[in-house]
């Protein structure tokens, strides 16, 4: 299997990072298809190994929902990190935009690989820490923006 | 001489006005009368149609995909921003202009 690099095993050692890579199961995607849906009980994690997803929320556009991409994933990077968080609910929808693909972990088996080595359950965890907290901060200041323009347009 | 010129004519283009005014109202006056004597009264749902009739409507509506393509462009900007404002916070890209504007 070819070695990719990974954001969720960044700070791991070779062996480490195998022994974590060696959890997944390999999933293929064609493009449109749907990866996970906002609201579907999230059970795994999902690696990019090739391929191109769209992360999307649903707008309401001239009567018709309509799924915006709010961010993308590329390989190397990982997504459905409400797997590992309660209450374990995806909140953005997934959809494969170039064929893709996957290395799924299910919850189950990491957790209990975490269990058994904690040092690389933390570095792991603290990976997907770092992801949230990207999205958190990018979302925030998403929002600080939109919270000006509304004032802008109250103003003029 | 002449603020009394101007003050006819004011006058002149008032009555004008106002004959204008009465006979626009005598005619709608008269339509009503016709109608009442001609027609069934209208029932509130012919009402509301007629009215709608007369109103122009809602804007016609631009090509969805066009605005679709606008909205996602606006909304990749907007992340790019917000990106930006990370890499370094400061008011001025806080507050920056969107390139990708949503409205055209």
């Amino acid at each position: 299997m070819k070695r990719i690099e990974a954001d969720i095993l960044s700070g791991l050692g070779e062996h480490e990072a195998d022994q974590v890579l060696a959890l997944g199961s390999p999933q293929q995607y064609s493009v449109g298809e749907v990866v996970f849906d906002l609201g579907d009980e999230a059970r795994s994690l999902f690696l990019v190994r090739s391929g191109r997803v769209d992360l999307t929320l649903p707008l309401r556009v001239q009567g018709k929902e309509e799924d915006v991409a709010v961010e993308e994933r590329v390989p190397g990077q990982m997504l459905g990190w409400s797997a590992l968080v309660p209450p374990h609910r995806f909140t953005l929808k997934a959809t494969v935009r170039a064929d893709a693909e996957f290395l799924v972990f299910p919850r189950e088996h990491l957790l209990e690989f975490f269990s058994r080595e904690p040092g690389v359950g933390w570095r792991v965890m603290a990976n997907v820490a770092a992801i949230m907290s990207q999205r958190f901060q990018v979302f925030q200041a998403m929002w600080l923006r939109q919270v000006q323009v509304t004032l802008e347009h109250q103003n003029a | 001489m002449q603020p009394l010129l101007m003050s006819l004519s004011l006058c002149l283009l008032g009555f004008a006005a106002c004959v204008l005014i009465f006979a626009a109202a005598s005619r709608g006056n008269e339509d009503e009368e016709e109608a009442g004597t001609n027609s069934p009264p209208l029932t509130k749902g012919e009402q509301f149609f007629l009215d709608e009739g007369l109103s122009p409507g809602p804007e016609p509506e631009e090509p969805e995909e066009e605005f679709l393509y606008r909205l996602r462009s606006y909304v990749r900007s907007e992340r790019a921003a917000a990106k930006s404002f990370l890499d370094g916070p400061n008011v001025e890209s806080l507050h920056a202009a969107n390139d990708s504007p949503l409205e055209p």
